[in-house]
């Protein structure tokens, strides 16, 4: 097992580092780009599995009458959950285990790691001109703790009542219940016992992992920058993933405690989130409690709404910087982006209750919520007009990341624009739980930030890997998942418009719904045709990491440091430590060469 | 009138279907096929013509703006309106409805437009980094209109939280002692609406909150059945015994959580009857909106409005009559139906 590739001496010696071997180098690294480009491998695995997720809750939304038999010939672990009474249909318990495991999956294990843990990881040493991050062995730590993560979702599946079913909201007392006899079977559901339980220390395992990621971030943001780059002078995905950052820092403990709580409720018994008269399951009822099922509603939002934000930032910041790349156009308006993320980041505390307007909670503290979301979409705004102010008169190279970030901004708006409608109260409190927010959330999570890390991956896969993605194919799934993405997710607007709740099994039951059933079959459809183009994608990644073509240092002509140093760059990053003389976006006009990196004393 | 079952489609029709037989020709069928056929002929032209990608873009975003207007047209929108609310309501998403249509038709159109442009003289782009005055104009114009849309809605969510007509901001939830015309405890349970009415010839109760708790003994009981009658402004008292619940009333634009220990008190407008003057019936549904369980879909209820109190009446007192002749109307009610058994006990 054990390889020994002798690194030049200089760069051992600049780095600090001893020499590792293969486990050292590859598997348990401290290396921030090789734990980044672990990070990437596994999101994209974890996108598969979520993505396969999805396509099972759209076959049921779709086609609910029709018969899903044929799907344990391929997986026969679905047997016990396409049960006899139900007559070649999924039963509803594995239809909600679906949509929470595919919710669960795709925001911890997917966009997270991908946006943060793989760029994270890989941007933030290489473009402020460092080593590696301020600490190594946490860096690697974040990445390991991920995994029991994975490893508890997955292996709910095939405990006792199968996996979560309660939401990935998971609210009480539908997922805190617990009969209290040891069995971590639940009274409220047969999917909430020790699935539910697993799924807890799950996410407890992934906020300790994005945890360690946040503090290394803020620390090597802070401490390790290049002479020369001043905090003014950072390219936006490091704005983007340091204020990222620190959300992450200040609001996940909120989830990671009240993750503790049910936890605890539900293993030791006490009632964080059992109201004093106690609840009454059929013929069972449990003792008297002394909590309330709005406080996890409260803390759940107070970590939940900022991650919404954490999973749009880094793609925002990451796509203000592809796009004048590739307009050859300095970023129009580069102190207003950093002031209005920032602006994001801070309100995005203080909105959280707007997930609650039909809750229960007082209609004052409503209002009072209603304001700040509203003017959450201002900075969103200006995000919106300086992309276009930066396109504007420019000279646009049509490059597949550049087509992705193209892709973002015009779905962003989309995605930005039904948002206002979650501040508008009296029309939130019909919106909400039907397929609109479906819809938005899409649009923000799928269209906005997919499109950007796609943009990302393509863009940074040169540097990673040394080699680049083909072109072609990355055009082909663009021009694909651009066209499916918005077949399977536009029309939900619809169906959430005429009022057609989320996460039901079998909508048809509905004389009010009926006339929707022919949209919903079109969008499962189109779902499964954008799942198939997601192939393209992962053949184009994977063909290309072996057969790609050669990648220069800077083979789309860019400023910011990481294209200053080798492709892939060796350990340690840099041979001299770079030193910063101008900020990111010197292109075009009338300066020495269409570029200037930020490097060049020219 | 008849009475909508809730329940269960058997399991039967759906094994007579066998696997899966899609009828490609139907328009939601073909039309991803279709539009997986454009797309790869775009991304073909644009190896050719690389501005193509203008029209990728381009077209789909006029092809959602037409398939929204489509839709508004067509029925596929909002659900019938119940009540004066549902007027506001509904008049509050056009106004907003509008000012993102605006803001979507200008921002997509420079979007395409940047991309068809000319390239600039010599190859090279004006270095420029930004605008004061742009910025000053594209912050203040977007914050007016939001500030506006802010106060626009506070009447409106007054409104809807039960407050008098003309109040800009709600109060708490005192104004559970306003004198409804009607009193009605909704429970919900998994998975079914247990309504409770005051006895029609009884007084009515003096404190409903306390009501609400505490059942009196000639209350009148019905599952998943909400009457009320034109014009009734209905105090609903929303409990549950188990899990949230969310009570749905889509066309009276009325959604309000369950929430295990509490009573939250609600006002509904009854403003219009759902019985056409042939006496049919227009079906209003009762929906759950907050997941509680594998049946949650199967939460469905029904909305009868009688077009006066006087027919309303005569159903609570034909309901009130039926359940007295019944041996023992509480434990009736109390009973606990198969479908709710627990996670334990399956």
């Amino acid at each position: 097992m054990s390889q020994t590739q002798q690194l030049p001496r200089t760069q051992e010696t600049q780095a600090g580092h001893h020499q590792p071997g293969f486990i050292g180098r590859y598997i348990f690294s401290t290396d921030h780009k090789v734990i980044g480009i672990q990070y990437l491998f596994s999101a994209v695995l974890f996108l598969l599995v979520g993505g396969g997720l999805a396509l099972l809750v759209r076959l049921q939304v779709g086609y609910p009458d029709e018969s899903i038999g044929i799907l344990t010939r391929f997986i026969p672990g679905l047997a016990k959950h396409i049960p006899a009474e139900w007559g070649g249909r999924m039963s509803p318990e594995f239809y909600t285990m679906l949509f929470t495991m595919h919710a669960t999956v795709m925001i911890f294990l997917v966009i997270i790691p991908w946006l943060t843990g793989a760029f994270g990881n890989f941007l933030i040493p290489l473009m402020i001109g460092a080593k590696d991050m301020a600490f190594p062995i946490l860096n690697m730590l974040s990445y390991w703790f991920m995994w029991p993560a994975f490893g508890l979702l997955m292996a709910s599946f095939f405990v006792d009542g199968g996996a979560s079913g309660v939401g990935w909201t998971a609210y009480p007392t539908l997922s805190s219940a617990d009969l209290a006899d040891g069995s971590f079977a639940s009274p409220a559901a047969r999917h909430a016992g020790l699935g539910q339980t697993l799924w807890l220390l799950a996410i407890f395992f992934a906020g300790v992992s994005s945890m360690m990621g946040s503090v290394n971030y803020i620390t090597t943001v802070l401490h390790l920058r290049a002479p020369g780059m001043s905090l003014l002078r950072m390219p936006l995905t490091v704005w983007s993933l340091f204020i990222t950052a620190i959300l992450q820092a200040v609001a996940l403990p909120a989830l990671t405690v009240a993750a503790i709580m049910q936890l605890s409720d539900k293993v030791f018994g006490t009632v964080f989130f059992l109201p004093p008269g106690g609840a009454q399951f059929g013929a069972w009822s449990t003792g008297a409690g002394g909590g309330q099922p709005l406080l996890w509603q409260h803390l759940f939002w107070f970590y939940s709404h900022p991650a919404v934000y954490i999973m749009l930032l880094p793609a925002m910041g990451m796509v203000s910087d592809i796009l004048p790349v590739f307009a050859r156009k300095p970023l129009f308006g580069y102190r207003p982006m950093v002031y209005s993320m920032s602006a994001i980041a801070g309100l995005g505390f203080i909105v959280w209750g707007h997930h609650m307007f039909q809750s229960g909670m007082d209609p004052r503290v409503g209002a009072a919520f209603m304001v700040a979301t509203i003017m959450i979409a201002l900075p969103s705004a200006v995000k919106t007009f300086n992309w276009l102010a930066t396109l504007w008169g420019s000279n646009i190279r049509f490059t597949t990341a550049m087509l992705n970030a193209m892709g973002f901004v015009s779905m962003f708006v989309i995605g930005g624009l039904s948002g206002i409608f979650m501040a508008v109260a009296p029309v939130d409190v019909n919106f909400h739980d039907t397929y609109f927010i479906v819809a938005h959330i899409h649009y923000v999570l799928f269209l906005s930030t997919l499109f950007g890390l796609f943009a990302a991956t393509q863009f940074w896969f040169p540097k990673m890997f040394g080699r680049c993605m083909s072109e072609s194919l990355g055009k082909l799934h663009f021009a694909l998942t651009f066209v499916l993405a918005n077949c399977t997710f536009y029309p939900m607007h619809i169906l959430g418009i005429g009022g057609h709740p989320r996460r039901y099994f079998d909508p048809t039951l509905y004389e009010y719904l009926q006339p929707f059933q022919p949209l919903n079959r079109f969008m499962t459809v189109s779902a499964i045709l954008l799942g198939l183009a997601q192939l393209i994608f992962l053949g184009n990644f994977f063909y290309s990491l072996v057969f790609g073509k050669k990648a220069s240092a800077n083979p789309w002509d860019s400023n910011t440091l990481e294209w200053q140093a080798p492709s892939p760059p060796p350990h340690g990053n840099f041979e001299t430590t770079p030193v910063v003389v101008r900020g990111p976006y010197e292109y075009g006009g009338d300066g020495v060469g269409d570029h200037l990196p930020q490097t060049a004393t020219a | 009138m008849m009475l909508l079952d809730p329940g269960n489609k058997p399991a039967q029709q759906a094994a007579e279907t066998g696997g899966f037989a899609l009828n490609w020709s139907a328009p939601e069928h073909a039309l991803p096929l279709i539009l997986t056929g454009v797309a790869c002929l775009i991304w073909l032209a644009a190896f050719r013509f690389r501005k193509v990608w203008a029209a990728l873009v381009g077209i789909n975003s006029a092809v959602v703006a037409a398939y929204t207007v489509w839709s508004a047209r067509n029925g596929h929108w909002l659900p019938e309106k119940a009540n004066e609310l549902a007027n506001d309501v509904d008049g509050l998403f056009n106004q907003v409805m509008f000012l993102i249509t605006v803001f979507f038709i200008i921002t997509q159109c420079v979007l395409v437009y940047t991309m068809l442009q000319k390239a600039p003289e010599g190859g090279r782009a004006k270095p420029v980094h930004g605008n004061h005055i742009l910025e000053l104009v594209w912050t203040l114009i977007p914050g007016a209109l939001l500030v506006y849309i802010a106060i626009a809605q506070l009447p409106t969510w007054a409104k809807m939280k039960g407050q008098n007509a003309g109040a800009l901001l709600p109060s708490g939830y005192e104004a559970a002692s306003d004198p409804a015309d009607l009193l009605v405890t909704v429970t919900g349970k998994q998975w079914e609406w247990r309504m409770r009415y005051a006895d029609p010839t009884g007084a009515r109760p003096e404190n409903p909150l306390q009501w609400a708790s505490t059942p009196a003994v000639d209350d009148v009981h019905v599952v998943n059945q909400l009457h009320a009658w034109q014009g009734a402004k209905v105090r609903l008292l929303l409990r549950t015994t188990d899990v949230i619940h969310s009570f749905f009333l889509p066309q009276f634009r009325f959604k309000l959580d369950m929430l295990p220990g509490k009573t939250i008190p609600a006002l509904l407008y009854a403003d219009k009857t759902n019985l056409n003057p042939d006496g049919t019936e227009r079906s209003w549904e009762i929906a759950c909106a907050e997941l509680c369980g594998g049946n949650h879909y199967r939460m469905r209820g029904r909305v009868l409005i009688h077009p006066d109190r006087e027919s309303f009446m005569a159903w609570l007192k034909d309901q009130k009559s039926g359940q007295s002749a019944r041996k023992d109307p509480l434990a009736a009610a109390n009973k606990i139906p198969a479908t709710s058994t627990a996670g334990k006990q399956e």
